[in-house]
């Protein structure tokens, strides 16, 4: 299964993986946009106000029926994050023909039912999205952002990344504030509207049983006209955190304590040194076999989660876990410790052979699944990154211990956020409250 | 002594199959070849969280447990007599390697790429090798401690078991999974071994082996690994027979969260004993729960317009062999408004029954899911344990789909919806007043 990649008509970029692996088919149309909080919000408005119904379907009601009509075939939102840059559009999912009884084409009716949604929206007498649609969108995404306020996991991450990327996009809230999204009106988001339209070239990723002709043909015929012709590029900014280490501590009325270390590098998606930057992330917590887990769940018993996670196009690296409030200095100095342990070069040869092995076995199970094919291919492409996966372990495997050692010594601690919880048993009121009216 | 004996099952029309062998050893093995990279198996057995009284037949008394043993037992059982750790193992091998607990089963799993017999030996020996002390227990109290913990603070946690505890008077469902951290306190290494003997019996056992694999290779390593073992008959005591009604009419409660969440329950009494039947209204029950609460229906296009719904709520039929219910969850600013027009939709939708269009609409969308989940080894297996320990023909699903009748849905949907069967769960914010 290897990609195929061309430029379509107009100036889009088609990237197809034919395989007969799955029963379904799936289709990304995405324009890369430069990611900024109102490009978030506005395409999420847009996207959400397209779904309430367009003129063929008039209703959200006859809209997801006819989709329902084509077997459940799915049409979801996408704006997601690559560095500094984002991909704004939508996929599209339904079953291969070959499993439709009567024989169906239901990807073609799937892009129909999508140019329907895109190219000819409800708009009032005014030519704008209706205020109704707009406002009740606009709520909608207030409740997420007031929900994910209240929840101290994402609050401890978002604490975190506010002062480990002042000043930059990629730290920011994605949408904006509650007052941000109310700020929008019908005009500013029909405007956006017309400008997305036209704002970027297009990607298109196709993952299923058709041969490249084929898609190339129906990518034209329903999206030839989406799209500028030239790309939106972003400077991803790509730096060490500076020492000390800044905490931030907050609290909020729950039981567990939850918290993020913040780790920024100078490693970009290009150095030399982003392979071992991978492993280092496993070695360090990225499996049951790195050294948190083993360490300050397994041995300390301090916790049930303590693992960290990579965004390797932005060198950022944060440590989570949910701990009582009494452990919080102990769980932060134990993952100091074993961050310095491996820059100072302690990697026992099953540390380093269980990472890579991980690894390995991450990337060729991602050849199993069209989503996280997806992903991978969309995400390569927006950052101009022409590695296949195949490439990608490959490189993986010739990464020494010691290319892992001078990777870690790249990354400084640069923020630690805890969220304390103020309830304990005793005080926790939420049990209370079962009453008969 | 027994021999391995062989069947293929397949679907000609899905292009699926895998094979059932049962095992001289005593146990089920169901090997389900597909042509990709990954390789899942689960090691699971037919025991979870509402098991907790029980003998073997020829004993005279039941054991009875703390909450929360099977979950404990699970997390200690990847500690081995050498002191070693699966899950070391696992990663060392490159597999990647998990174990989740229920109400009704206890699943061991890995995926992998390559090692595939190294792994497979792995699984089926630490879930057959018990090793527990005093010390690994009270550790092991420190860290699952922390996981009750997490879910306590999570408002939809708290709302789902609320709606367990407004629906059922007795019955062992509506305890958290985990047990409480008193009542692990109690866990003893005596009692993890009893249950283990009891339940960890490969006649209550299943292996499903799904992915880049034969059978003949799975059968090799299980005649290695296994030992054949006498089949127990375990004894389950059930919990006080339910009474129709549901126990409370309201769970109300507050937490820290944003806007309230809610979870409507709705008791169903009419379980059938054969798993036939069972697997049947199982698949009618849920084709109703669609009805009713999706995206594409009445109920919901009321609710969002109206603004009293989030965009994304869910609504799912659960049955097992002595207890059903119907869930509509999601957020609201007003739950008990969504409730009372719920109960007043249903009612009325009672009358009217369901149309051709609507019901023919939903079949499609069964069926597609189901084929879609037949892209993943991971869905597969898990369904497939799942459709196993239920007494259910996983092939079968996409042939009742297409002979169930709009007349049999109606009357089933005129019968099983009962006013005094409903509950609502709802979690309001801390500074919010109850309404």
């Amino acid at each position: 299964m290897k990609p195929v990649k061309l430029t379509l008509r107009g100036g889009g970029t088609l990237l197809t993986l034919t395989t007969d692996k799955f029963k379904t088919e799936l289709m990304t149309i995405t324009l890369p946009l430069l990611h900024s909080q109102r490009t978030a919000r506005l395409c999420r408005i847009l996207f959400d106000t397209i779904k309430r119904g367009c003129r063929a379907y008039p209703d959200i009601m006859s809209l997801n029926a006819h989709l329902d009509d084509l077997y459940d075939a799915n049409i979801a939102n996408m704006y997601s994050t690559t560095g500094e840059m984002a991909s704004a559009g939508f996929v599209c999912e339904c079953l291969d023909k070959s499993y439709v009884p009567g024989g169906e084409d239901l990807l073609c009716g799937t892009l129909e039912t999508l140019k329907e949604m895109i190219y000819s929206p409800l708009l009032d007498e005014n030519g704008l999205f209706p205020e109704k649609t707009v406002e009740l969108e606009k709520r909608n995404l207030c409740d997420n952002i007031l929900a994910s306020d209240n929840d101290p996991r994402i609050h401890s991450y978002q604490l975190c990344r506010d002062l480990l990327f002042e000043g930059e996009a990629y730290g920011q809230r994605l949408v904006g504030t509650v007052d941000d999204v109310m700020a929008l009106d019908c005009r500013e988001l029909t405007d956006f509207y017309h400008e997305f339209l036209v704002t970027s070239a297009p990607s298109f990723i196709y993952i299923g049983s058709r041969d490249v002709k084929e898609v190339k043909e129906i990518a034209e015929k329903y999206f030839g006209d989406l799209g500028g012709g030239h790309s939106q590029k972003g400077n991803t900014i790509i730096k060490k955190a500076t020492p000390p280490m800044r905490m931030v501590e907050e609290e909020m009325a729950v039981l567990q304590g939850k918290l993020t270390i913040g780790f920024r590098s100078d490693i970009s998606p290009e150095d030399k040194d982003l392979y071992a930057s991978i492993i280092f992330n496993d070695i360090f917590g990225g499996s049951p076999a790195s050294k948190l887990f083993r360490n300050v769940r397994e041995k300390q018993s301090l916790c049930y989660y303590c693992s960290s996670s990579l965004d390797f196009f932005k060198g950022a690296l944060f440590v989570r876990s949910g701990i009582s409030n009494a452990n919080k200095d102990k769980v932060i100095n134990e993952v100091l410790a074993q961050f310095e342990d491996i820059r100072k070069g302690n990697i026992s040869d099953y540390e380093f052979e269980c990472a890579k092995k991980s690894l390995d076995n991450y990337y060729r199970q991602a050849s199993d699944s069209a989503y996280a094919l997806e992903n991978y291919y969309r995400t390569r492409l927006i950052s101009e990154m022409n590695t296949t996966i195949e490439e990608a372990a490959e490189k993986l495997r010739s990464v020494t211990k010691e290319d892992v050692i001078r990777a870690a010594r790249r990354y400084e601690a640069g923020v630690c956020a805890f969220v304390r919880g103020t309830l304990s048993d005793a005080d926790d009121n939420g049990e209370e409250g079962e009453y008969d009216e | 002594m027994n021999n391995t004996t062989r069947e293929i099952v397949e679907s000609s029309a899905l292009v699926e199959k895998y094979e059932l062998i049962h095992h001289k050893s005593g146990l089920d093995i169901y090997v389900y070849p597909k042509k990709i990279a990954t390789t899942y198996a689960l090691f699971a057995t037919h025991y979870g969280s509402i098991d907790n009284k029980f003998m073997i037949e020829g004993e005279n008394e039941h054991t009875e447990v703390p909450l929360g043993i099977a979950h404990f037992l699970e997390h200690k059982m990847f500690t081995k007599e050498d002191g070693s750790d699966s899950f070391e193992r696992f990663s060392e091998l490159g597999a990647d390697a998990n174990a989740y607990t229920s109400y009704d089963k206890t699943v061991y799993l890995f995926s992998c790429t390559s090692n595939f017999s190294e792994c497979l030996s792995e699984l089926i020996d630490f879930v057959t090798h018990p090793f527990f002390t005093k010390e690994s227990v009270e550790k092991e109290q420190g860290i699952i401690g922390e996981e009750i913990g997490m879910y306590d603070d999570s408002p939809n946690n708290r709302s789902y078991y609320g709606m367990l505890e407004g629906l059922y008077h007795y019955h062992d469902i509506k305890n958290n999974v985990c047990g409480t951290v008193e009542s692990i306190a109690k866990i003893t290494p005596e009692l993890l071994y009893r249950c283990h003997e009891v339940f960890y019996n490969l006649s209550n056992m299943a292996l499903v082996v799904c992915g880049n694999v034969e059978a003949e290779e799975v059968i090799e390593i299980a005649d290695k690994c296994l030992k054949e073992q006498k089949s127990v008959n375990i004894i389950r005591q059930k919990s006080k027979n339910e009474p129709p009604h549901a126990a409370k009419e309201k769970v109300i409660s507050r937490m820290l969260l944003a806007k309230p969440i809610f979870d409507i329950g709705i008791k169903d009494i009419d379980v059938p004993k054969a798993p036939q039947e069972r697997e049947r209204r199982d698949i009618v029950m849920s084709i109703i729960a669609d009805l009713l609460f999706s995206s594409t229906g009445a109920l919901y296009s009321r609710l969002y317009e109206e603004r009293l719904i989030s965009p994304n709520p869910s609504s799912s039929y659960t049955i097992s062999e002595d207890f059903a219910y119907t869930s509509f969850s999601g957020e609201s600013d007003d739950p008990e408004k969504v409730y009372n027009i719920v109960k007043e939709y249903i009612s009325k939708k009672q009358e009217e029954g369901f149309c051709e269009t609507e019901f023919i609409r939903c079949r499609k969308v069964f069926y597609s899911s189901f084929v879609r989940g037949l892209d993943s080894a991971d869905d597969i297996a898990n369904e497939l344990v799942a459709y196993i320990f239920d007494g259910y023909d996983f092939f079968d699903y996409a042939d009742i789909i297409s002979k169930i009748t709009l007349e049999e849905v109606n009357d089933i949907f005129r019968s099983a919806f009962k006013p005094e069967s409903f509950t609502l769960s709802a979690v309001y914010p801390l500074d919010e007043k109850s309404k």
